[in-house]
């Protein structure tokens, strides 16, 4: 090869390496933008796939993004493609930088001698590595955020059963401790089954909508009135029997009869409400003729005591009332009670049951210092420790000592005071008539004294 | 048509080259002057010479006809100028005892005409010039007068006198291919001039070319070789001076014609053979596209408010446009110098 032919290749190897330089410049360029708007749709696409489904599909979303990719270049192929540069052009921009004065256009016509390269070749281009690197990383961080970002499948949410409202739970615990102790007949424990298996029948979706939740509240309370009333009339027949048994001999004929009516209420009661207690104690209870409680042993008498307690505290027990609280305190304080009052040689006298059925009972230990119906005010040390007593709201007067002292804006004195305002009626006027005549015996002052006389009178009466 | 070949251009190299030694001097300290003054006439074109009096425009037109053994006339333009003044009249004159009319040429049947202060005749006498240098020929009263060739109208107007001039107009601006600008000289030019020149006396100047070899200069400088892409380069350049076409172009109300890029291509050869090369290139077009395009563009009233003048457009154009046709990419830096 003739040193001509050398430095001919030489330089077209040169120009081919600056056009290959540029047209992979101008693909990139035309990559970019694609690459990332592709990239974003995809990363949201995955995740949204990923929280669809409970496995993700990577070898075919890693096919899919290759194949993606492939097609988002050859797209950018063919749109840079118009821009490209051949060998010829890139001899141009070579000859351009490096000041050849267009010697190697005018020797590829054969006009003049191919220049011997002297030095490195230098195409006048140099890459804008932010402009390269940001879109490509950019497209990664898309990527790899899509993969690695932890979401949550939605089908796990989903498949999670919908927790039924811990009201049904509560009476569906106290009907079973019910049944369990044979504490109340079954046509009550039906009757609640059934209404808590229609609201069950309703859609998950609408367990705590507001109608559902209504009707929820109105059944616990309807299972705890009852329950109430239970334990009440039980306790009362119980404590009536038991005064009968063990004072029925010391006793007037009054408080007998008072008892005895006491004990036939809470029977009447109990024969009356939904929640009747077990028929066996019932039948029992009806049995016995109070008046005559001789008949019995001791030992009877005591087993349907004992059998009467133990159905109160099944009732007490139950959670659609208050927890472990119910009307008349812990078990044995009316006992306790009564017997101090016995001992004392006066009459029982059991306090009035209000057509509610609800009795004060003595303040509990709980929160709220007001027993199971706690009062108003929030349990000492619940929202931490009180504070003093500020004494904020209040108004106090401010007096100044000493004015001669005093600065502009400061505050001298408060008063209460009142404008006199003039609060008679004013009526339509006819010519020559007094505005707001009055009624009565207003009338007479009104009318005929000045306004300094009127407001004398007024001040004077007032 | 075969190129010039390099034994050509090393010859005809060697005479322009003499011929610019020769003019340099005669004029102190103005190399580029001299160089855009020999460009021109190599590309056979009219130059206008813009600058104040004194800085030796006529000496270098009267030095460059002695060195070219060209003959040489002079015409001072004034208001009264009428065009039979400049191309001729005819006379009648007793021709064999019978009365004729005879053509008198007038001082414009020169090789290298020296129009001074051309701005100063009235349109009328203008035009006349007009025709003579686009068709180098005269036609008066029916008969048209070749003109000698080679023919080349050096024109000159002064910058700082407003009154009582006609500003040439725009068709015959642009038969000039050039407009170059005389500035002043530097202290040290000065000084020369002072210690070498006598007030009045023409410096001594000897024949570089005789119009044989003139001639043949002329018609080797057709023969030089422009590349494709100096002729794609010329044409960008020449489109990018149009409104809308360049950002540089917003101030710009009218661009340059095609005869300014014919111009540009005659120019940028008659460079390459002073500078011995056998092709014209790149740097060739940049170096003549001031004086070429200055007096072809006509500015926006904006443009002229704000105090941007030609050259700053041309300078804007000139680094707005690049050599190579194809544009580089945005992920590519472009580190290529601006200007040659």
């Amino acid at each position: 090869m003739s040193k001509t032919e050398c430095t001919h290749s030489q330089w077209r190897r040169m120009a081919r390496r600056t056009a290959r330089k540029v047209n992979l410049a101008w693909w990139l360029d035309k990559l970019s933008v694609p690459l990332v708007v592709a990239a974003l749709l995809g990363a949201c696409l995955v995740l949204v796939v990923r929280r669809e489904l409970e496995v993700f599909p990577w070898l075919a979303a890693g096919v899919t993004g290759a194949v993606l990719f492939l097609a988002i270049a050859l797209l950018s192929w063919w749109r840079a493609r118009p821009s490209f540069e051949s060998e010829e052009d890139s001899m141009v921009r070579i000859e351009a930088s490096m000041r050849l004065r267009n010697a190697l256009s005018a020797a590829r016509c054969g006009m003049a001698p191919w220049p011997a390269p002297s030095g490195p070749v230098d195409d006048g281009t140099r890459w804008r590595w932010a402009r390269l690197i940001v879109p490509l990383l950019a497209s990664a961080v898309f990527v790899g955020a899509s993969a690695f970002l932890p979401v949550s499948p939605r089908s796990g949410a989903e498949s999670a059963p919908v927790e039924e409202p811990q009201a049904w739970k509560d009476i569906e615990a106290d009907l079973e401790a019910l049944d369990r102790e044979d504490t109340v007949q079954e046509q009550y424990l039906e009757e609640m089954e059934e209404r808590l298996e229609e609201m069950r029948r309703k859609d998950p979706d609408e367990w705590f909508s507001h109608s559902s939740l209504e009707a929820t509240d109105t059944l616990q309370r309807l299972h705890r009135n009852e329950v109430e009333n239970l334990e009440r009339n039980l306790r009362q027949a119980e404590r009536a029997l038991r005064a009968l048994q063990k004072h029925g001999d010391q006793m007037g004929e009054a408080a007998r009869a008072r008892l005895l009516n006491e004990f036939n209420d809470a029977l009447e009661q109990m024969g009356k409400g939904k929640m009747k207690p077990n028929r066996e104690l019932l039948d029992q209870l009806g049995e016995i003729d109070p008046a005559k409680l001789r008949n019995l042993s001791k030992e009877q008498l005591d087993q349907l005591r004992k059998q009467m307690q133990k159905h109160a505290r099944n009732c007490r027990n139950c959670k659609g009332g208050q927890n472990g609280e119910g009307p008349g305190g812990g078990p044995g304080a009316g006992e306790d009670w009564l017997d101090e009052l016995l001992a004392q040689g006066e009459d029982p006298r059991p306090g009035h049951h209000g057509g509610s059925g609800r009795e004060p009972g003595p303040a509990g230990e709980g929160a709220g210092r007001e027993g199971v119906n706690r009062g108003p005010g929030t349990s000492p040390g619940v929202l931490g420790r009180e504070g003093g007593d500020l004494k904020t709201g209040g108004l106090e007067g401010v007096e100044s000592k000493d004015l001669s002292r005093s600065l502009p804006g400061d505050l001298l004195e408060l008063r209460d005071g009142e404008h006199d305002i003039d609060r008679s009626r004013i009526g339509v006027r006819a010519g020559g008539d007094v505005a707001g005549q009055g009624e009565g015996g207003d009338r007479v002052w009104k009318d005929a004294l000045l306004p300094a006389e009127k407001k004398a009178l007024k001040e004077f009466f007032q | 048509m075969e190129h010039a070949s390099e034994t050509e251009i090393a010859g005809a190299g060697k005479h322009v080259r003499s011929l610019i030694h020769a003019l340099n001097q005669v004029l102190f300290g103005q190399e580029e002057l001299v160089e855009l003054v020999v460009t021109g006439v190599l590309a056979r074109g009219h130059l206008l010479l813009e600058g104040l009096p004194g800085l030796g425009k006529t000496e270098l037109v009267k030095g460059l006809a002695k060195s070219l053994r060209l003959g040489a006339k002079r015409i001072q333009f004034t208001p009264d100028l009428l065009p039979g003044d400049i191309t001729g009249n005819p006379i009648l004159k007793e021709v064999d005892g019978k009365r004729e009319f005879v053509f008198q040429p007038g001082p414009l049947f020169a090789n290298l005409v020296l129009a001074d202060e051309i701005n100063r005749a009235s349109p009328k006498t203008q035009s006349a010039l007009l025709e003579a240098m686009q068709e180098r020929r005269v036609t008066v009263l029916g008969h048209t007068h070749a003109l000698p060739q080679p023919f080349f109208v050096l024109a000159t107007q002064n910058p700082i006198e407003l009154e009582g001039t006609y500003p040439l107009p725009e068709a015959q601006l642009d038969r000039f291919l050039f407009k170059i600008e005389v500035t002043r000289n530097d202290v040290a030019t000065l000084e020369r001039i002072v210690n070498q020149r006598d007030l009045g006396t023409e410096p001594d100047v000897r024949p570089i070319m005789d119009a044989s070899t003139m001639g043949e200069v002329l018609a080797l400088v057709r023969r030089v070789f422009l590349p494709e892409v100096v002729g794609n380069y010329i044409a960008r350049l020449v489109d990018a001076s149009h409104p809308g076409q360049s950002s540089a172009a917003s101030n710009i109300k009218f661009g340059a014609s095609p005869r300014a890029a014919l111009s540009l291509a005659a120019a940028a050869r008659a460079r390459a053979v002073i500078a011995g090369r056998t092709h014209a290139s790149f740097e060739d077009v940049r170096f003549v596209a001031p004086s070429v395009l200055r007096h072809r563009i006509i500015l926006e009233y904006n443009a002229r408010v704000e105090g941007l003048s030609n050259n700053d457009l041309i300078e804007a154009l000139l680094e707005e446009v690049p050599f190579q046709a194809h544009a580089t990419p945005r992920t590519l830096q472009s580190t290529a110098p601006a200007r040659s």
